[in-house]
């Protein structure tokens, strides 16, 4: 059984509703026979295995600017032949057994998921193992997938929110791998060789960059087991890709991308705060009252429910491995533009002068403290979110120690990230920094972020 | 999801009409009627305290009438903007201010209302959702500013994405009566002209108990659901017996034909739909419609393997079948064609696995394949409660009985591949097809748009 525990009180006379103090998970570990760190969760309810296996410093952002996308073409080749079977003969068997295995190229990681009937794991982790390990690169699939490639990518290249991302990333980071688009080009992708498919793989897919979560009905040692099955070809170690730190360029100005269409996309951006950074729980707790959180957000209520703005408006703390930043979504009809990013940019200076009150602290936390627990409802998230926290470097006891994380931020702190987020330093004073795009048509949009 | 037997439970308790419990194959459900009318589903699961309640009322954009487009899913925004008893800024935020998630969506057949939240909050949800039942308050200045939200939302589906607005045009085209052809948010025009009065009319005709169906998943059981189910759902009075009016399609004599230039697509599609039963038609179509979709599409399917691998013509092919519907719905085929390749041709080679299909027929290792993908997806599907509840909410609401959805892995394992066979000559027929083409623009396209900071723009 999953355990998760929760301590809360519930008053349903009124609509108040006490907080969920903590959530707590039955986390396994076992350090599998060739040395694999294993994470595990037991349920024996489900007839049913879920493993998320993920290689770190392993994604887009490892990729030099002219072999752009060979990440994402490995992804779409790696079930299309391995070992001794074809393309054909590969996408038959998981048919044949119903395998859902996916992989999944991020910036700084490459992931594979699969999910498996437990009285087919043998033959699932088997060739999870091949897919991994002796991937084939056949001249047709290969040339096929390119083809495909090339229309999505050429499609993406004109797509307006594809093109406002780009935009955005690349203002942010303009030396920096995390500034370039993990997908690449139609113009690289035609570049790329089987080479280049087979180094990625080499350099990438090594034991040494490896974190794994899975949840199952098997005993631990049988997981890992298996765990090993799908990793013991790999080779131990690889080249050390590193990537260097690096913390957002602010424009602090607003850049216009011309497009003939009637609603405009908005992007703010700004400084971050990393997931290591004691400063991370108050981060949370100021974007979640500023904007990440739909029907409770202040930017959600001034913009959609005041002012009819927007359908949607949202804010985030990105946290990436090397950096993090602030971003802040709109979309809002051309007419409307400038005053939806006035907006936002005044949301943003209020907090920054003022600061968030004790009400808005207790919501948020409770908030934050209660969407984590309630999002371990699949045994595929559960995996996803066992591997998360071994890259976040966080500790099965973090499961425990939430509540007291989240609970420890006070008002003070909340006002010392203001200015961390949007002025870039926590004795800095004046406007905020932003940098926003727009692309749209968007009228009497002003000067300045 | 259970995985030991569920006890049955309901079937004493004393105001209950009618109270059963099913025992079926795939997923167990517990089932119970109120006094009212309201249909009451429970879906089991305990591995975590996490409850999810759905509420789904038997009323969509299919039922609005000419002059009230779009106010099906108007009416659901509405329902987020407060009651006579808990204003709108409380109703909103109490659920996610402990981590909950809801939200709503309006379909053709029908509206649902659901929340994801601890179990201890079970009580809260029940209430607040059976408050806005039947206290909804609509403000003129609320709906006004909320109209605005529902352009933009429009906007962004429509207006702004070529795609959308395609399949709009292509999806009005399927459809010479039958008002599965309209927009579900309406048109702008449409929209613009909704009034405060088309709201409550729709609401006071289609909110009422006795059209709705209740399904609470996750880790409770009906003994501690219908009590308060009776307590806060009970209390609300039955209403007038709203009547489904579909106008009923004429037989189709002529495909059609819908191609849309956009210059900001840069890769051409096909599309086709045809006309087809859906799952209330209940003579075994639909099933084996289910199956043809899969033996068709997919990375081993047939387009995929002869369009795209063997071939060459095609980057992508599929078909798609939506049988979930009260009324007759369509099977799609689709292909892009691989660049250089004309999109006519792409067609015609889409044109003869059709015919291949209808001459020489499906293979029994094709129809094994597609059965037992199914069956066990099923499996799959029980590490998700919560679409365990859309299937019971989505399917009772079109009138399907809790055994017809729990006993799907039976319903697929009884199809023949002769049964598919006759499904794809009664559908494949180009009589009844709409084929749609979204195309980059005939003319050469315009060179990308300049980057330019705001300062150069006119204020």
């Amino acid at each position: 059984m999953i355990r998760v525990l929760f301590v809360a009180l519930v008053a349903l006379a009124g609509v108040a509703l006490a907080p969920r103090d903590g959530a707590a998970m039955d986390i396994q570990r076992m350090t599998t026979p060739i040395g694999i760190d294993l994470w595990y969760v037991r349920e024996p309810s489900l007839p049913i295995i879920a493993a998320n296996i993920v290689f770190t410093e392993a994604g887009a952002a490892t990729v030099p600017a002219d072999k752009l996308g060979i990440g994402y073409f490995v992804q779409v080749l790696l079930d299309e032949g391995a070992g001794d079977l074809t393309s054909l003969q590969f996408q038959r068997k998981l048919d044949e057994l119903s395998l859902d295995m996916n992989f999944d190229v991020g910036t700084d990681t490459f992931g594979a998921t699969l999910r498996v009937l437990t009285e087919r794991r043998e033959e699932g982790f088997t060739l999870l193992g091949l897919a991994l390990s002796k991937p084939r690169f056949d001249e047709e699939p290969v040339q096929r997938m390119r083809a495909a490639l090339n229309a999505d990518l050429t499609n993406r290249m004109d797509d307006p929110d594809d093109i406002i991302n780009r935009a955005f990333v690349q203002r942010m980071f303009p030396t920096h791998g995390y500034g370039r688009s993990a997908r690449g080009t139609p113009e690289i992708l035609e570049t790329l060789t089987r080479a280049d498919l087979v180094d990625f793989v080499q350099t990438r897919f090594t034991r040494d960059r490896l974190v794994v979560g899975a949840v199952g009905d098997v005993p631990i040692e049988e997981m890992a087991r298996l765990i090993d099955l799908a990793v013991g070809g790999l080779p131990a170690t690889g080249p050390k890709l590193t990537i260097p730190e690096v913390t957002p360029v602010i424009a602090d100005e607003v850049q216009v991308i011309r497009r003939d269409m009637p609603q405009s996309t908005v992007l703010i951006g700004s400084y971050g705060i990393k997931r290591e950074d004691p400063d991370y729980y108050a981060a949370a707790v100021l974007n979640a009252t500023l904007g990440g959180t739909s029907f409770m957000s202040r930017l959600w209520d001034e913009l959609r429910e005041q002012r009819g703005l927007v359908y949607s408006v949202s804010t985030s703390n990105a946290v990436l491995e090397h950096t993090a930043y602030f971003v802040g979504y709109a979309a809002t009809n051309n007419e409307r533009v400038a005053e939806s990013i006035d907006l936002m940019r005044a949301g943003i200076e209020r907090v920054l002068r003022e600061g968030i009150t004790q009400a808005e602290l207790d919501s948020a936390r409770t908030y934050l403290l209660g969407s984590f627990a309630l999002s371990l409802d699949t045994n595929a998230r559960i995996a996803r979110t066992l591997v998360s926290m071994q890259v976040s470097k966080l500790g099965p006891e973090y499961m425990d120690q939430r509540a007291a994380l989240y609970g420890a931020v006070t008002l003070d702190d909340i006002k010392r990230v203001a200015r961390r987020m949007f002025l870039g330093d926590a004795n800095a004073q004046g406007p905020a920094k932003l940098s926003t795009i727009v692309i749209g048509d968007p009228a009497r949009v002003g000067k300045g972020g | 999801m259970m995985v030991r037997p569920l006890h049955s439970l309901v079937a004493v308790l004393g105001s209950l009409i009618g109270a059963t419990t099913a025992l079926a194959a795939d997923f167990q459900v517990s089932t119970a009627l109120l006094d009212n009318g309201l249909f009451v589903a429970v879906v089991e699961d305990h591995r975590a305290p996490i409850v999810t309640q759905m509420l789904y009322y038997r009323a969509g954009s299919a039922d609005e009438l000419p002059n009230q487009r779009g106010i099906a899913h108007y009416l659901e925004h509405m329902m987020f903007q407060g009651t006579s008893t808990t204003p709108g800024p409380e109703f909103r935020g109490v659920i996610a201010r402990f981590g909950g998630r809801e939200n709503a969506t309006t379909s053709q057949d029908t509206t649902t209302y659901f929340q994801t939240v601890g179990k201890e909050a079970l009580e809260l949800v029940i209430r607040l959702e059976a408050d806005r039942m039947h206290n909804l308050t609509i403000s003129e200045r609320a709906f006004n500013s909320e109209k605005e939200v529902i352009k933009e939302e429009r906007r962004g589906r429509y207006e702004n994405e070529p795609g959308g607005a395609f399949a709009e045009q292509y999806t009005a085209a399927q459809y010479l009566v039958h008002p599965y052809g309209n927009p579900i948010i309406g048109h702008m025009h449409e929209i613009e002209a909704l009034t405060v009065q088309d709201a409550l009319d729709w609401y006071k005709k289609w909110y009422v108990p006795n059209n709705a169906t209740l399904v609470i998943a996750g880790d409770t059981t009906m003994d501690e659901v219908l009590p308060l189910a009776k307590k806060y759902y009970g209390a609300i009075p039955r209403g007038a017996e709203p009547v489904r009016f579909r106008p009923k399609e004429p037989p189709q004599l002529a495909e059609r034909r819908v191609i849309m230039y956009d210059s900001r697509v840069r890769t051409p599609s096909l599309s086709r739909s045809y006309l087809a039963p859906s799952q209330t038609a209940r003579d075994g179509t639909a099933e084996a419609l289910t199956i043809l979709a899969s033996a068709l599409s997919g990375s081993t399917g047939r387009f995929y393997q002869k369009l795209v691998v063997e071939q060459g013509v095609a980057s992508g092919a599929g078909a798609g079948y939506g049988g979930a519907a009260l009324n007759d719905t369509t099977f799609g085929v689709s292909v892009s064609p691989r660049r250089g390749v004309d999109i006519a041709v792409a067609e015609r080679a889409l044109d003869a696995e059709i015919d291949r299909l209808l001459r020489d027929g499906i293979t029994a290792e094709e129809v094994e394949l597609a059965k037992s993908g199914i069956v066990d997806g099923l499996i799959f599907a029980r590490d998700n409660v919560m679409g365990l509840a859309r299937r019971v909410g989505n399917g009772l609401s079109i009138g399907m009985t809790v055994e017809e959805v729990t006993s799907l892995s039976d319903r697929m394992k009884a199809v023949t591949v002769a049964r598919v066979n006759e499904a794809a000559k009664r559908v494949f027929d180009k009589r009844r097809s709409v084929t749609g083409m979204l195309l980059p623009p005939l003319a050469a396209p315009t060179p990308p748009a300049a980057v330019t900071p705001a300062a150069a723009v006119t204020p």
